[in-house]
């Protein structure tokens, strides 16, 4: 694999409507000598111009997943499996055969693949202007442009975000913005090269409720009129709801259901779907006596045995099943995956 | 437990911030009671002073002027101006959870020595009641027994809050004050401890100010709800009532903001305009006038007075106005 020269790749394909796809994707961490699984085999599909909602709680696996669909794992993540992706040329990758430093890469990351960040006070050095960080990836990936261009095309994205009086904010540093602004900067940054796939990791999390409806309403406003595919990392299933056309549900590295917004909020079947929503407090059904509690907690993801990484906490486990083997994933009804024993013919 | 017990009353509290000739106003004015056995919830985005309203009602920092009055067994005591010997008798019945179940257990303290150190601190118990104490706590927290010899670092964040809601609760606090106590927390989790705050609350009679951000949980847990904006409380009511009836315009905004799980919900979102202004200069008049869409000249000019209307206190000119809409 590691002489295999470029021109021996393997050509792949993609349906038309496909952007990006992943097949048993598995990542491995290793950490003080233990190999942790956080992605245990998932197979993932996104349209283009959708948006495409990866929840679950911490440790599921979802921000591995999409860091590696840019590669910015750090050196401690083995992956195996295949992520292709469509460039804009047409031409279809293998994201885990690239090279991480390699050009191709490189070309790709920022401009055809963008990410945008939890924490937006970390995302931007506090040592150089908002104005100059910004034009860098036009800088870098138009080697063309002139600092001129890339201010001008900078001022018109910051106008497109909603950011006032850009002119001025341009020259401004980090910390003059507040949390909001600097959320807008950076999306207005990542979107400038105009990239098909924009990978969002809980893009609101760290921001209050108001300001965080001012973000999503903008996100939904730019896909829109740019056109681009979202991959919307969150643990808020509110925010799925308002934002994604199809979501996938991870759990312990894999996804456990996928299917439309409505499926999985309407007619969830995976148990860990169905328990999560439930031990959900609601704003707009009325008050319960008392929440529905998961019992348990979510294990550690070292040395898991070959079974559904949810039967030590489900209610509907089956013994000598779901603790014995690796439920297959059934098509519960078109477009609705589900990884459960309880459905399907048993195999074997 | 009687529902009508008052077992707090907090008076005009104000904290304000000095830097030369700026005064920073991050606490003004803020009053209300607390019945025995009853939550209020208190909600706001950050800045908007309800930690600050926390912290000053434990004395984790001391407030600038006003009261928070303690009702103890028949006495009135105001906590803020005890002494230091007084602290030592009032300081268990006011405890705090905290948010981030990491930062505030002491990593060299095991279990035991974390739960039992208010009771060697507070009071003169002997080894063996400390030790039985100790055992009833864990147990009524859902802790394993065998747990109490090993440091925190071994523990999961939702089995560390439970380690913090025990130490809050093995002095018998009167008054607790949980500070974003489970939005450290998954969602799984997090109804495991909800529950297990709702438990305890009935059974030991506790009250309960629960500071967070996150509406559909101060919603589910919540008796009352304060909406704090820039260091004011701008509406107070019954839970139900407020969630139906928002009355203020932030609180309209703040509630139809918070995102549904549902993919069918259709309601108006209001998406205010601008941010929360910084309390070291807060607009004239009141504070939420330049992000709201019904502000008139009165409301640039004079602030509201918080007054009491259909049962709900609310600090708005228009109120009526929109009601009318």
């Amino acid at each position: 694999m590691l002489f295999q020269k470029k021109n021996e790749q393997k050509r792949y394909s993609l349906p038309d409507n496909v952007l990006l796809k992943a097949e048993d994707l598995r990542v491995n961490i290793k950490i003080d000598g233990a190999v942790l699984n956080a992605v245990r085999g998932i197979d993932l599909e996104l349209k283009s111009c959708e948006t495409l909602g990866l929840v679950g709680e911490s440790g599921c696996g979802k921000s591995v997943t999409s860091k590696e669909v840019i590669g910015i794992n750090p050196s401690n993540c083995s992956s195996t499996g295949s992520i292709l992706f469509k460039r804009k040329d047409g031409t279809v990758l293998n994201l885990l055969e690239l090279e991480r430093d390699g050009a191709e890469y490189r070309a790709i990351r920022g401009n055809e693949i963008a990410m945008i960040f939890q924490e937006p006070m970390t995302a931007f050095s506090p040592l150089y202007t908002i104005g100059n960080q910004m034009s860098e990836i036009i800088l870098i990936h138009h080697p063309e442009a002139t600092k001129k261009d890339a201010k001008e095309k900078i001022i018109e994205m910051m106008k497109l975000v909603g950011i006032a009086n850009p002119e001025i904010r341009f020259d401004q540093y980090p910390h003059e913005f507040s949390g909001g602004m600097l959320q807008r900067a950076l999306i207005a940054m990542m979107l400038s090269n105009e990239p098909d796939l924009l990978i969002a990791d809980e893009p609101t999390t760290a921001l209050d409720v108001t300001i965080q409806a001012q973000i999503l309403d903008l996100m939904k406003r730019l896909q829109s009129e740019l056109g681009m595919s979202i991959l919307f990392i969150t643990h808020d299933l509110g925010i799925v709801a308002s934002m994604c056309q199809r979501v996938a549900v991870m759990y312990l590295g894999e996804i456990v259901e996928f299917g439309s917004v409505r499926q999985i909020f309407h007619n969830p079947k995976h148990p860990y779907t169905g328990n999560l929503l439930r031990s959900l407090p609601r704003i707009d059904s009325d008050r319960e006596e008392k929440l529905y509690a998961i019992k348990g907690v979510v294990p550690v993801p070292v040395d898991l045995p070959e079974a559904c990484g949810f039967h030590e906490r489900c209610e509907q486990c089956m013994e000598g099943i779901c603790d014995k083997r690796f439920p297959p994933v059934i098509e519960v009804e078109p477009g609705h995956f589900v990884r459960c024993a309880l459905y399907g013919k048993s195999e074997g | 437990m009687n529902k009508d017990n008052i077992v707090l009353e907090v008076r005009n509290l104000t904290k304000t911030y000095e830097s030369g000739k700026t005064k920073v106003y991050a606490l003004s004015d803020v009053s209300f009671t607390a019945r025995e056995g009853e939550t209020i919830g208190i909600v706001g985005e950050s800045g908007c002073g309800k930690t600050t309203l926390g912290r000053c009602i434990v004395r984790g920092i001391e407030a600038t002027s006003g009261e928070v009055i303690l009702h103890k067994d028949g006495r009135q005591i105001d906590f803020l101006k005890a002494t230091k010997s007084e602290m030592k008798e009032l300081r268990p019945d006011i405890q705090m959870i905290f948010q981030d179940p990491y930062g505030s257990l002491d990593p060299r303290m095991t279990v035991y020595d974390i739960i039992s150190e208010p009771l060697r601190y507070f009071g003169n118990s002997t080894k063996d009641e400390i030790n039985r104490k100790v055992d009833a706590i864990t147990e009524k927290v859902g802790l394993d027994k065998s747990f109490l010899r090993r440091y925190p670092h071994a523990f999961s964040g939702g089995q560390r809050q439970r380690i913090g809601i025990a130490k809050s609760l093995i002095l018998n606090p009167k008054v607790v004050v949980c500070d974003e106590a489970v939005s450290a927390l998954d969602v799984s989790i997090q109804a495991q401890i909800i529950n297990l705050l709702e438990e305890l609350q009935d059974e030991l009679g506790l009250t309960y100010l629960f500071i967070s951000h996150a509406l559909a949980v101060v919603r589910h847990i919540s008796d009352r709800i304060m909406v704090m904006y820039l260091g004011k409380v701008v509406e107070f009511g019954d839970t139900e009532d407020l969630f139906k009836n928002p009355m203020h315009p932030y609180t309209k905004a703040l509630l139809s903001a918070a995102p549904i799980p549902d993919p069918d919900y259709k309601m108006e979102r209001i998406i205010l305009e601008g941010e929360v202004p910084t309390p070291v200069n807060p607009p004239k008049g009141c504070h939420f006038h330049p992000r709201c869409r019904y502000a008139t000249e009165q409301c640039r000019n004079t602030y509201p007075p918080f007054e009491k209307r259909n049962g709900r206190y609310i600090a708005c000119w228009n109120s009526g106005a929109m009601e009318a809409e």
